[in-house]
């Protein structure tokens, strides 16, 4: 019995001594430990603290044990919370809660707890085990202030890009819509349109230039138009064309009666930047037609006109000649005034005759090889009479060697001289000077007639060669004139390969130039022919 | 010393019957230490060790038994010696238990006031080997619960004392209370055969 007795003290005694060692190594261990634990018991107060507890909350020992947990660490809600899921779950569970120091400041920590039972699974209090995470808190607002800061540049970048993609929608549609409206006004135009790009190929062809020319876009599309000629109606196109796009203006394509094309072709830029070209084809059959029915109608008039003036003509040379009878002076000064009207009107009918001749193309030439010299000299001759009676001084003047020969029809050269001549005479008062010249440029022979007469208002100067065209200050002189003898001196010229132009200045004079080519571009005019 | 110790009464004192466990000096230890820094420790012991008792804190066992009487006359010396009043002498009280491992140990007895109540006197024979703790009642709604404590005549210190350690042992458990007394409302010293605490609080 003694033996047990004394075995059982001995067991006890180790027991006890295990104990205190145990107590002595957490008290140390707990001591150490740098992470502030508390232990609470079911009813949620302090019963033991670390030193590190003390250290976080400033609380000693003596004040913190017995205090409820509440007053330390809050919210009191999510610390139940966290308490009461430690327990249900008998796991660690944390949450960031706050500490209330002793001199009440406030410190975020996160709170680690963990239920305890005794072995029937009795709630015997938490561990809590709380780790100040002021810095980490602090670099985490910082970091969440940064975060927010790129936030709200990103935002504010986000709807500044809104924005623009919103503009650029904006403009898209707008653009879209201009390009509708382009659409709408290239497909709805009244003119045909083919547009090259830069290698001078089809690219667009709108629905009226399909029509014009009997061949469908897609046949057109990706092909240049000399690839085209085949085509009945391209090829007409194709040969104007190959005169060089950029020299096309208003130049006409005729297929038949039924339809007569302007063709103009302009090259296309945007801001310097070479796109293409494009032809347009400008539907004229219309006043083609009516300018037909009209020269129709001048030459029909004309013709009409000029079997009655011949008859009075002759009517009047009788009278003045006495075959039917003596004449008074009196009657011979009316009757030679109505000679002269006559004539006159004989002379616009002709000029009439030759307008329509030349605008039906059926205003004939004759060239021969000749001396341009001696036709001017003809037509010089021929108004020495009313030179002298105006009392005006001519001046002939041509190099001494001979003239090229050139290619004429003299007698509508003739026209040519005579229409100038007589203009300057007309338009030159009394006592003025005429000087006609001629210059041989080898390549081609230069006429000039310059006057001292009442010259060309400026403003007017750009329809010297359109039809019945006469100045204002010609006209006040009331001189005569039809307005016709320019025009169609400079289409007879033209018609010999020739160019025609002057320079003027209102009461200084005019002077007038032509020139007609030799040797091989004369050559080559009479190919025409 | 001379002053509170009459020679007779000091060895009465220390021949007290019964032993207590060694953690309420590492208790009185710990508390002189965190009031009166380790100077004040020292001095303490010095006290003890003029009475005769060298007393090794440091390696005193929580859970070995020691004299009665030493512990008595430990209370005394540091009253005198820190000139503490009664008030000093109940905080130490109140401070025991919160200092005290094997209070630690003993917690699941104080789960709620009901259990804590019932076994109080087995708390008490953790730590002495004399007197015993009764528990005729408490009362929530008027806040106080009764304590006796019976066969245990040692000296009135050890009243002020067990005073304010009954006051932590309540404060473990009323989380919405403050304001705690604690009233010896009999005492053996006084002529009552036993020692009777109401502790109170609001």
């Amino acid at each position: 019995m003694d033996k047990n007795k004394k075995i059982l003290n001995e067991e006890s005694q180790r027991l006890k001594e295990d104990l205190e060692d145990l107590e002595k190594y957490i008290r140390e261990f707990s001591s150490f430990l740098p992470l502030a634990v508390c232990m609470i018991n079911p009813p949620k107060i302090i019963i033991d603290i670390n030193k590190a507890f003390e250290n976080l909350t400033g609380y000693d020992l003596l004040g913190a044990i017995g205090q409820p947990i509440k007053t330390i660490v809050i919210p009191e809600n999510e610390l139940n919370t966290l308490l009461s899921s430690a327990r249900k779950e008998r796991q660690v569970k944390s949450e960031e809660l706050t500490i209330i120091s002793k001199k009440n400041k406030k410190i975020p920590v996160t709170v680690s707890v963990s239920a305890r039972e005794d072995d029937k699974n009795n709630l015997i209090g938490y561990f809590l085990a709380i780790t100040d995470i002021t810095e980490i808190k602090k670099a985490r607002e910082g970091l969440e202030k940064k975060v927010e800061k790129r936030t709200e540049e990103l935002e504010n970048s986000r709807k500044a890009l809104m924005n623009i993609l919103e503009d650029v929608e904006e403009a898209r549609k707008t653009a879209e819509d201009e390009k509708d409206k382009a659409s709408a006004v290239v497909a709805n135009l009244s003119d045909g349109l083919i547009v090259l790009d830069k290698e001078k190929k089809v690219f667009l062809v709108n629905p009226r230039a399909e029509e014009f020319l009997s061949v469908t876009s897609k046949k057109m599309f990706g092909k240049k138009i000399s690839e085209l000629e085949e085509n009945e109606r391209m090829g007409p196109l194709s040969k104007l064309l190959k005169e060089g796009l950029e020299n096309v203006f208003r130049k006409e394509i005729n297929f038949g009666v039924t339809l007569t094309l302007e063709v103009t072709t302009e090259r296309m830029k945007i801001r310097e930047k070479e796109l293409g070209e494009m032809i347009v084809l400008h539907d004229i059959t219309r006043e083609k037609t009516i300018e037909r029915m009209k020269t129709e109608f001048v030459s029909l008039s004309a013709h009409q006109l000029r079997t009655p003036l011949a008859a009075i003509k002759w009517t009047i040379q009788m009278l003045l000649d006495g075959d039917i009878g003596e004449i008074t002076p009196e009657q011979r000064e009316i009757i030679e005034k109505t000679q002269k009207s006559n004539e006159r009107m004989i002379g616009l009918i002709n000029d009439l005759l030759d307008v329509t001749r030349i605008e039906e193309g059926r205003y004939l030439y004759k060239p021969i090889l000749s001396d341009l010299g001696s036709v001017v000299r003809f037509v010089i001759n021929s108004q020495e009479d009313e030179l002298k009676r105006k009392g005006l001084k001519l001046e002939f003047s041509k190099p001494r060697d001979n003239l090229s020969r050139v290619m004429v029809d003299v007698e509508k050269m003739r026209v040519v001289v005579q229409n100038l001549l007589e203009n300057a005479i007309k338009y030159t008062p009394s006592g003025g000077k005429i000087k006609v010249s001629l210059k041989d440029n080898k390549t081609e022979i230069e006429f000039k007639i310059e006057d001292s007469g009442v010259g060309i208002p400026e403003d007017q100067q750009g329809r010297v060669f359109a039809k019945f065209f006469r100045g204002a200050n010609v006209i006040r002189m009331e001189t005569e004139g039809s307005g016709l003898g320019i025009f169609i001196s400079k289409n007879i010229v033209e018609a010999h390969g020739g160019k025609m132009w002057f320079e003027s200045k209102e009461g200084k004079g005019a002077t007038f130039y032509f020139t007609i080519p030799v040797k091989k571009e004369f050559e080559e005019f009479l190919k025409e022919f | 010393m001379e002053k509170i110790f009459k020679n007779s009464e000091f060895q009465n004192l220390i021949r007290l019957p019964g032993k207590v466990r060694g953690v309420v000096f590492q208790t009185d230890a710990e508390y002189i230490r965190q009031s009166k820094g380790e100077e004040g420790l020292a001095a303490f012991k010095n006290g003890l060790k003029k009475l005769g008792y060298l007393v090794d804190y440091e390696n005193i066992k929580g859970t070995d038994w020691y004299p009665l009487g030493l512990r008595v006359v430990s209370l005394l010396v540091a009253k005198e010696l820190f000139n503490w009043t009664d008030k000093d002498i109940e905080d130490m009280g109140r401070a025991a238990p919160k200092y005290s491992f094997i209070v630690k140990m003993l917690l699941k007895y104080f789960l709620t006031i009901a259990m804590t109540y019932k076994e109080s006197p087995k708390y008490w024979v953790k730590h002495y080997t004399v007197g015993k703790i009764e528990t005729p009642g408490y009362d929530l709604k008027k806040k106080y619960f009764l304590i006796c404590l019976k066969d245990f005549k040692t000296h009135p210190i050890m009243c002020t004392y067990l005073g304010g350690y009954f006051i932590t042992l309540a404060q473990y458990l009323l989380k919405e209370a403050k304001n705690y007394k604690v009233k010896e409302t009999k005492c053996m010293f006084r002529g009552d055969k036993y020692h009777e605490f109401v502790v109170s609080w609001e």
